[in-house]
């Protein structure tokens, strides 16, 4: 999984890899073994390599996170999303909303991985709930809806990549 | 305390909750006051009462002397505590409290009225024996502030008598920009206060900014509570503080102390007050600025060090109860410090920063003390001042107590609008301030254009992905606006949402 962030005006890309024991992450030239410890109510308590480190993280926005690690507050942003794989709108991956109307939950956040059939979204036009679920096991990559926000027909709402096994 | 058992706090944020706390301490019983942004905050749910002053303007809220002293009235508060800020400076407002027959904790309003007015506190000063900076009052004309400014000589500060809070003060470098700088000065003033008196004072380029707390009971008894420095400054407002100062040694305290107290006597001073001085740091020459006649933001750092709660003294003071200890009885201990945070980006000329404080933190532990309005989920109008929260430590040397800050600043948490957190971390750990040499320019001179350091940790790149993958227990969403509607289906809902792991 590739994750690509803006922080302080720099673009910086991680790829992570499962693993065993849970992570190899790529960060430039530098590879580190990832264990994740603890998560718990916006806090992180994971192992890189044989050091331990805490983090503590709260969203502004799906796509703008507050971090804070070693003494250090950080923006995190995700950067725009790249198009991979299935690149006509409606695709099998490419959620579209099917009719105009109010989005009120935003169920997962990008990274999460999901089940074939999982809610994702939930819609509400004229007053009927529309539930938009996964059509396949994957990984989220783009989240385009915010909670609250209008959306038109047909308009993109969520990306999901298989992840090959 | 016989004369009050129910106060009024016309305050808000960190100020008004300290107020309220030292309220339930003594058994007095705390009644808030808030505009109508501040409904919901952390002073109006501590406090016995609240009323409602007005809009989120403080001129139709905090500001307005009628609705305090009437929210007063109505609650059957006897007495009222200004704070800081706001209207606690104002002689009128004093006045007008104790016309109504309640107790205003602070100064007589004659000892208010004697320190606003810049010119006549230095005309005051001076006949008390008191230095002030070299300078001149009474200036009548352009001819007069001429002749004043040649013999006080270059780069000179010309300040509105009435002034403060940097209204009406320019800095003049040159005879040529004399006028102009008096001209624009005496606008500004005459739009500010109503008054375009001026007076010229000596610029003191690498001065150190360094006040005396001052406590006077209603029998007479004056007395110091040693300095505190406030070098460390940004558009003329602190950011760092500390007592006692790496500067003053006991032969500087004992003078500046007698000063200070001669000051305050002069106006007939009771309760808690500051006189601020400015120091040359080569010659140790010290000279009056002036006084403020109200609790100070930075008052914490002298309850650290001398052991007493000035809120405490205020009140008991106010209620004519008389200081039961001597000067000879007082004894600075170990070494305090103060840091405040701010809502404001240090790397974008301190420009204030609005939104929701999505979480808020700071560590426990020995020596710590931290003094906040706010708490996770608290929204920051741009109505009002950016201070956040001040976090204090005391340790037993400067050494160890700018450690102990280190850590704690560390340890704090303050995620969801840019604070000065990082930018306390860098001016702690300069070596100039950590040599204790900073002077009142120390940000300009020496973190002019600072910027958080550009290398990101790996650890911190790798949570923000970790936290992706395991978003809904890893991370603090805000939380929807659930439906309108109370029979809506929606509502139900927000019991299954993932992101739901606050």
């Amino acid at each position: 999984m590739k994750f690509t962030y803006q922080i302080n005006g720099a673009e910086h890309t991680l790829t992570l890899e499962k693993h065993p024991e849970g992570y190899r992450a790529h960060l430039g030239t530098a590879i580190y073994d990832v264990k994740l410890l603890h998560a718990k109510d916006g806090q992180l308590h994971f192992q890189l390599d044989e050091t331990r480190h805490t983090a503590h993280l709260a969203h502004e926005t799906p796509a703008k996170r507050w971090l804070h690690n070693a003494g250090r507050t950080l923006v995190i942003e995700k950067a725009a999303t790249h198009r991979r794989g299935a690149d006509t709108a409606g695709g099998s991956g490419r959620l579209t909303a099917p009719m105009p109307g109010q989005v009120r939950a935003v169920l997962v956040a990008v990274g999460n991985e999901v089940t074939a059939g999982q809610p994702l979204l939930l819609m509400e036009a004229m007053k009927m709930e529309i539930r938009i679920a996964a059509p396949h096991a994957g990984c989220i990559t783009a989240l385009h809806a915010t909670e609250g926000g209008s959306v038109n027909k047909d308009d993109l709402l969520i990306e999901v990549e298989e992840i090959p096994t | 305390m016989p004369q009050f058992d129910r106060v009024l706090i016309a305050n808000r944020g960190e100020i008004a909750v300290r107020l309220i706390r030292a309220c339930r301490e003594l058994g007095l019983s705390p009644v808030a006051v808030y505009s109508e942004p501040d409904a919901d905050a952390l002073h109006v749910r501590l406090a016995d009462g609240a009323v409602c002053l007005g809009p989120a303007a403080a001129r139709e809220s905090y500001l307005d002397m009628n609705k305090v002293i009437d929210a007063a009235r109505q609650t059957g508060a006897q007495a009222i505590h200004p704070g800081y800020g706001f209207l606690s400076e104002n002689a009128e407002f004093a006045r007008r409290i104790i016309n109504a027959g309640l107790v205003f904790i602070g100064p007589p309003p004659e000892a208010i009225e004697a320190m606003g007015d810049k010119a006549a506190a230095r005309t005051r000063m001076q006949s008390s024996g008191v230095p002030v900076v070299p300078g001149a009052q009474d200036l009548a004309d352009d001819t007069k502030i001429q002749q004043a400014a040649a013999t006080i000589g270059y780069p000179l500060l010309i300040k509105a008598a009435a002034g403060g809070g940097g209204k009406g003060m320019r800095i003049v470098h040159s005879a040529a920009d004399l006028l102009e700088g008096a001209a624009a000065a005496r606008r500004e003033a005459l739009h500010a206060f109503g008054d375009d008196r001026l007076i010229l004072e000596k610029y003191l380029t690498d001065a150190r900014h360094i006040e005396i707390q001052i406590l006077a009971d209603q029998h007479g008894q004056t007395l110091h509570l040693f300095e505190r420095e406030c070098s460390v400054q940004r558009r003329h407002q602190k950011v760092i503080e500390e007592a006692p100062s790496p500067l003053v040694d006991e032969s500087l305290r004992a003078k500046m102390g007698a000063a200070a107290v001669a000051a305050a006597k002069t106006v007939g001073y009771t309760n808690a007050g500051t006189v601020e001085f400015i120091v040359d740091p080569v010659t140790r020459d010290f000279y009056f600025l002036e006084m403020n006649t109200r609790l100070q933001v930075e008052h914490p750092i002298t309850e650290a060090i001398s052991g007493l709660d000035l809120v405490h003294w205020q009140f008991r003071i106010a209620a004519g109860e008389a200081l039961p200890f001597q000067q000879a009885d007082l004894t600075p201990r170990g070494h305090a410090i103060e840091c405040r945070l701010y809502a404001e980006d240090p790397a974008n000329g301190f420009l204030p920063a609005t939104g929701t404080l999505l979480k808020f933190s700071t560590p426990p532990g020995p020596g710590i003390r931290v003094d906040s309005g706010v708490e996770s989920g608290s929204v920051i109008s741009p109505h009002y001042d950016p201070l956040l929260a001040k976090i204090i430590v005391h340790a037993a040397d400067r050494t160890a107590a700018l450690q102990r800050m280190q850590t704690t600043l560390q340890d704090t948490l303050a995620l969801g609008l840019t604070t000065n957190l990082d930018f306390l971390q860098a001016i702690l750990a300069h070596p100039v301030f950590v040599a204790g040499e900073a002077t009142t320019h120390f940000i300009d001179q020496h973190l002019p254009n600072w910027q958080p350091a550009p290398d990101i940790p790996a650890a911190a790149i790798i949570a923000a992905a970790l936290a992706e993958l395991h978003s809904p227990s890893a991370t603090t969403h805000t939380t929807a606006s659930p439906s309108q509607d109370p029979h809506s289906p929606w509502l139900r809902l927000t019991g299954f949402r993932m992101g739901g792991g606050e």
